[in-house]
């Protein structure tokens, strides 16, 4: 329960930092404030719904990004908002009086997958600031086109 | 899928959507660890044709001084694929209150294994039903839910606490023709003396009347003592949702059911036939009967019975007396709201004996009452216009127990049937 309780409160804050570092990197110093506006919402915010905590730093994140701030500060910023609403949901849902055993069979499990879906996906996006590709339109219209018809397909091939 | 998953998704569209229309690939770029995260979700999420649980659940019942506690446990068992994320709940049932445990339970279940939902609450009275149990399986990240009802049945009846009081002294106007302990005001075997009579060829020896006999030469005298009978007793409990106060978890309904059971109880223990009417949404009716088994049908109709309001149950002058036999001791249990007064000259018209028990309300509801002026002057208005219903009905020759809850019933019960037997007497 302690590491969680750590991750907790430390996930908005690493994101206030980045999203802090990020501005203060291009120099939009207004957005210092905003980033600390942040960490006090996750941080007394606490009793709240974690989607609109959500929803505002990654508009913080994109706010910067639009006004020239490094994506390298902005991306995992996001990404920690999106670990710190993962671990607010996964609080609540444990609660306090869960046995020791399971909770732990849980959270080793839970850390996984988190791990599984945020730390390749974070490197390939960063990665990716670094590639330039064009795609004809056509093509693209194309590709998803062909993802939404085979959708289901897809569905049935993972669920099978 | 759920909230949270549509929360994702909202973000991810959101992103790719600005990244469109300011013409920043970065942006798109941010949606990537969204879109991953949703992905695991989705990769991970158990499919419903694997999930195969079985639950069984048991209760155990325990009384205590006053109240019950029950505990439920919930086995659950996988028998199917391993699920990583397993949540089971259910609802508190109405009128119970948990004491220890959890009513929602998180677990993560290999092929084979088991965990159990364990809770305890603490009740007065009622009948507790569980058909099945919510059982959410999904992924670890908790996006892709799959949610079943497993069949998880039992039903428990918790009977009010029964208090045992002393016999009373009821004197009915007519008893019935089997031995009991009322005075059936007519001559035959008993300990009473009732009078003497000219001896019957077959009357005991034992009761010639021998001083009198000598005193008439050539006639015999024989002793007749007081028979005793039993009597046959109505219980009316008033359960409309318009007279039933609440006070935090205590309700003035279960005090009324408390009374009723010990009164049955008592009554069923001096041998008297007894039954019951539950005026209230649903009407209970326990057809007159002795014994245990009558009690048993009693203290479970009451188990059953629960206060609720419904308009065409709202008079109280409409109940079906005709259920009691002829000349029964009616004994009604109520608060009584305005204009239920109109009962008991019915009651006296039909011939019955009637007994009114009426819990004070406005006591009972003394500590939620604020003490500002307004206020008191409405209790004390609102007491006076009891006062008034409570005298008119005394007026009819039926005794009326003002009963403050927290006062012993007993002895009121006791004061007031005395006070109508001497009253006949006179």
């Amino acid at each position: 329960m302690a590491t969680r309780k750590l991750l907790k409160l430390a996930c908005p804050i690493a994101c206030a930092i980045c999203l802090a570092a990020g501005y203060a990197s291009a120099g939009q110093w207004l957005g210092v404030p905003l980033a600390a506006l942040v960490w006090a919402a996750w941080y007394f915010g606490a009793k709240w719904p974690p989607t609109p905590l959500l929803i505002g730093s990654v508009t913080v994140a994109a706010v910067g990004l639009v006004a020239g701030a490094s994506a390298l500060w902005m991306l995992p910023g996001a990404t920690l908002a999106l670990a710190g609403w993962d671990l607010a949901h996964w609080d609540s849902f444990l609660g306090d009086d869960m046995p020791a055993e399971v909770e732990s069979r849980l959270e080793r499990k839970h850390y996984a997958s988190v791990a599984l879906a945020l730390v390749p996906a974070l490197l390939v996006a960063a990665a990716g600031q670094f590639l330039r590709l064009q795609i004809p339109f056509g093509v693209l219209v194309a590709v998803a086109l062909a993802a939404l018809l085979g959708l289901d397909r897809i569905w049935g091939w993972v669920k099978g | 899928m759920n909230s949270r998953a549509l929360a994702l998704i909202l973000v991810i569209f959101g992103l790719l959507l600005a990244a469109l229309l300011v013409h920043q690939g970065a942006l798109a770029w941010m949606a990537l660890p969204f879109l991953a995260y949703l992905g695991v979700g989705v990769v991970q999420a158990p499919a419903r044709s694997n999930i195969r649980l079985r639950a069984a659940r048991s209760v155990e019942l325990r009384r205590g001084q006053g109240d019950t506690s029950v505990d439920v446990v919930v086995t659950v068992e996988n028998q199917g694929a391993a699920i990583d994320h397993l949540s089971l709940s259910e609802p508190l049932q109405t009128g119970a209150r948990l004491l220890t445990g959890r009513l929602h339970q998180a677990a993560a279940l290999l092929p084979g294994e088991e965990t159990k939902l364990n809770y305890t609450f603490q009740t007065v009275r009622g009948t507790f039903t569980w058909k099945e149990i919510r059982a959410v399986a999904s992924d670890s990240l908790g996006l892709i839910e799959t949610e079943m009802k497993l069949p998880a049945e039992a039903r428990v009846e918790v009977t009010p606490e029964l208090r045992r009081y002393r016999p009373f002294p009821l004197q009915a106007q007519r008893t019935l023709p089997s031995t009991g302990s009322i005075p059936a005001r007519r001559g035959g075997s008993g300990t009473n003396f009732w009078g003497v009579r000219e001896y019957h060829p077959g009357d005991p020896l034992r009761r010639l009347d021998w001083r009198l006999t000598a005193r008439h030469p050539r006639q015999f005298f024989t002793k007749e003592f007081e028979q005793e009978a039993i009597a046959d007793v109505g219980l009316i409990v008033d359960a409309r949702g318009k007279t039933n106060l609440r006070r935090g978890e205590d309700c003035l309904f279960d005090h009324l059911a408390r009374a009723t059971a010990a009164l049955s109880e008592v009554f069923l223990r001096q041998g008297n036939r007894v039954s019951m009417l539950v005026w209230g949404e649903p009407l209970i009716t326990v057809f007159p009967g002795y014994g245990k088994v009558q009690l048993n049908r009693i203290l479970r109709a009451l188990a059953n019975s629960s206060p609720a309001s419904d308009g065409s149950l709202d008079d109280l002058h409409f109940v079906p007396v005709q259920m009691f036999p002829s000349h029964s001791l009616i004994v009604v249990l109520s608060p009584l709201a305005s204009n239920d007064g109109q009962l008991f000259p019915r009651l006296r018209a039909y011939g019955y004996q009637v007994l009114l028990i009426c819990p004070d309300p406005f006591d009972f509801a003394q500590i939620a009452l604020s003490g500002d002026q307004p206020t008191q002057l409405a209790t004390r208005l609102a007491r006076l216009e009891r006062q008034v219903e409570l005298a008119k009905v005394a007026r009819l020759w039926i005794p009326v127990i003002d009963w403050r809850v927290s006062q012993p019933l007993s002895p009121l019960v006791r004061q007031a049937l005395g006070r109508a037997h001497r009253q006949l007497k006179r």
